[in-house]
Parts: structure tokens; C-alpha cells; sequence
């Protein structure tokens, strides 16, 4: 077996789920409470994907950014490395969504060539959804990225949309 | 040999701490000062590692919890810090001279991450540096909850001019990311909550606008349907007169009566739908008003020209009290004698018969102002009611005990026509003892 690495960011505006999906991802766990991350946040998930004749272990380090603008000038930094990324926005608040092309932009700047993958999150409520696929849709095609529904909560879609990301990084 | 490694240590400490402005720091000799600056940087959460060409730590010291020395040397950095997997290219261009630094700032870890001894082991085991939180061998290096902060700054480590290595500085900013994480937290909650409230009221302006299309659609309904109403009624009304004038033939008693009842219907009818038309008007705000310099006693006259006849017919006493100088109201006259008359009206429908009115004026509280008063010994106005009667349609539920009619529209209007001049209205009941209704005026010059 092949052990692999990347780095992968997660990014979007404060208070969309990006703690919420990774703690979904490694652990499977959610926590109801808002916390919001300062700085970076740095985990690490193991996932296994089969690939022509042998199997790839894919380190995947997953660096949670803070969302606030206040950390937008150190942002670069944290950016440096990174093959690939989340791009999350929160299904209740369009001004998360059209926030996203500036985080893509912000990273194909310091690293050109890195795999995308949107996330609209918080597909579990019910009301106040300010965003239709379609605009979802547009967006991701804008980015060139596929995208998913998720669901920090209830874990919907989550594990699929982290191995596309992986299967995308393996193939770069 | 010992003697060169002590000084390139403390050379070290003082590139360290020149980092965090420390200060000046007395050295009495390499053996103490080490010692001293040992001190200092684990005292100040400091701690750093210095790599050969390979990334390979040959040398770590500080802080333990921020690198472990014992279990960093020998061991490649990005095993001893996993946060610079993924930035082995900077570190490559540190080291060919390419970037002079490299630093990431408020890295969140847990605290459990240094103090349980599964960390410990799983790295000996695993040559990892944090311990596997799950079975199947997941790593959350932070989880938020009891956290603390790092900066790891990665800089080019030299001797006689030439890179060898990189000197890895890793800093506890604990005390700084708290205090941030607090800021942020609540300025975050605060924006969710300013956006929420402008989602909130688009919302309910949306919805009043639709409400407010609705009323303009109800209003519009009353005015026509009213006016409809209005014109075959004044038919009816006429023509009802000329039979009861004996204009087709002279009509005996029997005959009589039924067009009286007839003729009554249609004015309760017509009272009804003009009350309609009125508060359509006052609703669309198309009531026009011929504001003028009226007498008060012209008013009064006007009132009582209608209504003694009702009072008296009701067995009811009716007396009046004004001053001798009466003053000149600016008002629109028809307006308050159609309010004046109102207030008597119901003063009359809600006092039993035998029961007496007082109709008084004299000047207001107000300056400037003249009030009107109508005060009578009925039925009086339940205290749970008092604060509701000036809507629509509504009416005290004690209105049956003296079969008073209405459809409820009679104080609103009245209300409406009084504020409209300029006026306020009000009133003061006791249940059981009757009530007196006050209005005001402005008056003229």
C-alpha cells in the first residue's frame, strides 16, 4: 500500500460548517454549539482508495480556516501547499455563496492547479434557504468543481464529498 | 567540541528572545546564561529545533509541549510538527535561500494532544506526533475545546554564511488566540444576529406589504359594495315615503304600520352602509374635511335638533351645560355633529329607559383647546372590554342587555373623525354606574 499526503483547506465565510464537516469526517461526531475558529485548525483523516493495480493510503490533512475577515492577511500563508480544498457555504446565507469565488481566487493565486469541491452545508434545515441548486450548480461549473448537499448534522454527503476530493487529488 | 554546541545554543536563545523583545539579559558565563535562557523560554512557552539539509531534527529545545526533545531528534520535522506537511516546497526554498521565513500563525491545538500518554505512545508507535483520538486511527490535532495556540515560524539556519538546516521556532500564543477566539466568537454571533434580524424584517416587510395590498383590496370591496347598496336603497327609502304621504292613495293604520317598520329598516340600513363608507374613507385616508370657525353652540344645537326626540322617546332626561361664552371651534361641522351625535346615540342605546344624559363643555386640559363631554347613567363598559372599544366592528358584550343596535363601527369613526381635526378622545366608565365619553377641539384663534 501507498501512503500519500496532501493538504487540503477548508474555506468559506465564518459560521458556514467547516468545523462542523471536518469533525463529521474524522470523527463523526457534531457538536450543536457554535465555536468560531480562530487561526487554523490542523486534522489529519486516513482514507484508502484503490487505484489501477495497487491501493493508496491518502493522508489527508485537513487545515480548517478561520472564516472572520480579521485573519484574511494570514490567510496566504496557511494557503502555501495546499492541493486541494473545500469550498463551503452556508445553504441559509446567499452572501456565503457568492463569497466563494474570492476563496478560490485567494488560492489559485499561491497554489495553481489545486482540486476543488464545493460544499453548500446545512442542507437539514428546513426553512430559510436562500440558495436553489441551480445557483449551487453555477457556481461549482464557474470554479470547476463538482459539488455536494451536505449535511454537517446528520452526515449527509459528507464522506462522499471528502473521497471526491481525494480521488480528484490522486489524479493530479 | 561541547564548548562550540553551548554557544550555538545560546546564540540560539538570544535570537529567541530577541523574537519576543525579552529584554536584556546579563551573562555571566556560557554554563549560566544557558541555564537562565533554558529557564526563560519554557517559562515563556518557547521552544525550537534545528533540521540538517534533510529536514532531520538534530537539535530541539524549550517548552516540551511545544517540541518534545527527546522525542523529536533523529525524526524528520513535518513528523514532529505535522502542520508543514504539504509546505515541504517552502521549506526546500528556505533552504536554497529562495524565502527568508515561514510562518503560521494561531495553530489551535487540545490540550489532551500534550498531556495524555496515548500521544506519547501512539508516536513511538507510529512515529507520529499526535496520538490516534479513535480507533481506526483518525487524528484531530485540535478539537476546540480546551485549546491552545502555536506559532511555528520557520527560518534558515546558518553557520560561517552557509544554510545547513532550518531552525524551526514553535510559540505558545495561548494567552493572545484566547482572548482573540473570545473577540471573534462574539462578533460572529452579533453579525449571524444582525443578518438574521435584516432576513427577518425583508421578511415581515413583505409580508406587511402584502397585507396592506389586501386592505387596500378590502377597502376598495367596501366602497363599491356600499355605494352599490347605497343606490337601490335610496329608492326604496323614497319611494316608502311617498306611500306612507299617502302619495298613491290614502293608507289606513294596518297599512301604515308595516311601511313605518319598512321606513326604519332602511335608515338603520343606510346608517350602516354610510358608517361603511366612512371607514373605508378614513382607512384610505380620503376623508375631506371643510376645517372653518364653528360655534359651539351651532354644534350643540344641531345634535340636540336630532336626538331629543330619541332620548325623549326612551323615557331619558337630557341636560345640557355650557358655558355663557361660548367659544368658536375650528372643525369641520357636519364631522363633529356626526361625532357628538355618536357619542349621544350610544349614550341613549345603553341607558336603560328613565335613565338621564348630561351633555357639559368647557374648556380642555389642553391650552388652546375646548372639550365636549357626554356622560350618561347606563350599562357602563366591562374593564376587560375598555381598551378595545375604539376598533372596529366591536361591540360591549353588555350591549344586549339594553337590545342596543350598531354594527360596532360608531366609536371608531368617531375616534378617527376627532384625531383627523386635531382633537383626542376618551372616556371614563364605571359597569353598572354608566359613562361619560370626552373629546376636544381646537379652537379658533
Amino acid at each position: 500500500m501507498t501512503a500519500i499526503s496532501k493538504k487540503v483547506c477548508m474555506l468559506g465565510e465564518f459560521a458556514v460548517g467547516k468545523t462542523s464537516l471536518v469533525k463529521r469526517f474524522v470523527f463523526d461526531r457534531f457538536d450543536e454549539k457554535y465555536m468560531s475558529t480562530i487561526g487554523v485548525k490542523v486534522s489529519r483523516k486516513s482514507i484508502v482508495i484503490p487505484r489501477d493495480d495497487e491501493v493508496i493510503d491518502l493522508n489527508m490533512m485537513l487545515w480548517d480556516l478561520a472564516g472572520s475577515e480579521e485573519f484574511s492577511h494570514v490567510r496566504a500563508s496557511y494557503l502555501r501547499g495546499a492541493t486541494g480544498a473545500i469550498l463551503v457555504c452556508d445553504l441559509t446565507r446567499s452572501s456565503t455563496l457568492s463569497a466563494l469565488h474570492q476563496y478560490a481566487e485567494d488560492l489559485r493565486t499561491v497554489n495553481r492547479g489545486v482540486s476543488l469541491v464545493v460544499a453548500a452545508n446545512k442542507v437539514d434545515l428546513e426553512t430559510g434557504r436562500e440558495m436553489d441548486d441551480d445557483q449551487i450548480a453555477a457556481m461549482a461549473e464557474r470554479l470547476n468543481a463538482p459539488y455536494f448537499l451536505t449535511s454537517a448534522r446528520s452526515g449527509l454527503a459528507v464522506h462522499d464529498m471528502f473521497r471526491t476530493l481525494g480521488l480528484r487529488l490522486l489524479e493530479m | 567540541m561541547v564548548c562550540a554546541k553551548r554557544k550555538r545554543i545560546l546564540t540560539i536563545y538570544i535570537r529567541a528572545l530577541s523574537r519576543t523583545h525579552f529584554g536584556i539579559i546579563f551573562i555571566l558565563n556560557v554554563e549560566q546564561s544557558i541555564h537562565i535562557l533554558r529557564l526563560l523560554l519554557q517559562n515563556r512557552g518557547i521552544s525550537y529545533a534545528i533540521t540538517d539539509r534533510n529536514f532531520v531534527v538534530t537539535l530541539a529545545d524549550g517548552a516540551p509541549y511545544c517540541i518534545d526533545q527527546s522525542l523529536a531528534l533523529g525524526r524528520r520535522i513535518d513528523v514532529v510538527l505535522p502542520e508543514l506537511i504539504g509546505s515541504e516546497a517552502e521549506l526546500q526554498a528556505i533552504l536554497d535561500g529562495e524565502l527568508p521565513r515561514l510562518q503560521f500563525p494561531l495553530i489551535n491545538r487540545s490540550r489532551g494532544d500534550r498531556e495524555t500518554s496515548t500521544f506519547l505512545d501512539d508516536l513511538n508507535a507510529q512515529l507520529q506526533f499526535f496520538p490516534p483520538a479513535h480507533d481506526n486511527g483518525e487524528v484531530e490535532i485540535s478539537d476546540g475545546g480546551d485549546s491552545y495556540y502555536l506559532t511555528i515560524t520557520v527560518l534558515p539556519h546558518q553557520r560561517y554564511g552557509e544554510i545547513t538546516g532550518l531552525i524551526v521556532f514553535v510559540e505558545d500564543v495561548t494567552e493572545e488566540g484566547l482572548i482573540q477566539q473570545r473577540i471573534t466568537q462574539h462578533r460572529n454571533e452579533l453579525t449571524l444576529l444582525r443578518d438574521q434580524l435584516a432576513r427577518q424584517n425583508v421578511r415581515l416587510q413583505a409580508a406587511n406589504r402584502e397585507l396592506q395590498q389586501l386592505d387596500e383590496l378590502k377597502s376598495r370591496f367596501v366602497t363599491v359594495a356600499a355605494h352599490e347598496l347605497r343606490t337601490p336603497l335610496t329608492a326604496i327609502s323614497g319611494y316608502t315615503e311617498l306611500l306612507r304621504d299617502g302619495s298613491f292613495g290614502l293608507l289606513d293604520e294596518r297599512q301604515r304600520r308595516p311601511l313605518t317598520i319598512i321606513a326604519q329598516s332602511t335608515d338603520r340600513l343606510l346608517e350602516i352602509i354610510n358608517n361603511l363608507l366612512d371607514v373605508s374613507r378614513i382607512e384610505t385616508g380620503r376623508v375631506q374635511l371643510n376645517m372653518c370657525s364653528t360655534p359651539l353652540q351651532q354644534i350643540i344645537r344641531r345634535c340636540l335638533d336630532e336626538y331629543h326626540l330619541v332620548v325623549k322617546k326612551r323615557g331619558q332626561t337630557l341636560t345640557v351645560d355650557l358655558p355663557s361664552d361660548t367659544p368658536l371651534l375650528l372643525c369641520d361641522l357636519a364631522r363633529t355633529v356626526q361625532v357628538l351625535g355618536n357619542l349621544l346615540g350610544n349614550a341613549s342605546k345603553y341607558t336603560p329607559e328613565g335613565g338621564s344624559i348630561h351633555l357639559s363643555a368647557g374648556p380642555a386640559a389642553q391650552a388652546g383647546y375646548f372639550q365636549i363631554a357626554v356622560q350618561d347613567t347606563g350599562v357602563g363598559i366591562p374593564l376587560a372590554e375598555q381598551q378595545r372599544i375604539f376598533g372596529t366592528f366591536y361591540r360591549a358584550s353588555n350591549a344586549d342587555q339594553t337590545n342596543a343596535a350598531g354594527a360596532g363601527l360608531g366609536l371608531h369613526i368617531s375616534r378617527s373623525l376627532v384625531e383627523l381635526q386635531g382633537g383626542e378622545i376618551h372616556f371614563e366608565s364605571e359597569p353598572g354606574q354608566g359613562s361619560t365619553f370626552f373629546f376636544t377641539l381646537p379652537l379658533a384663534e
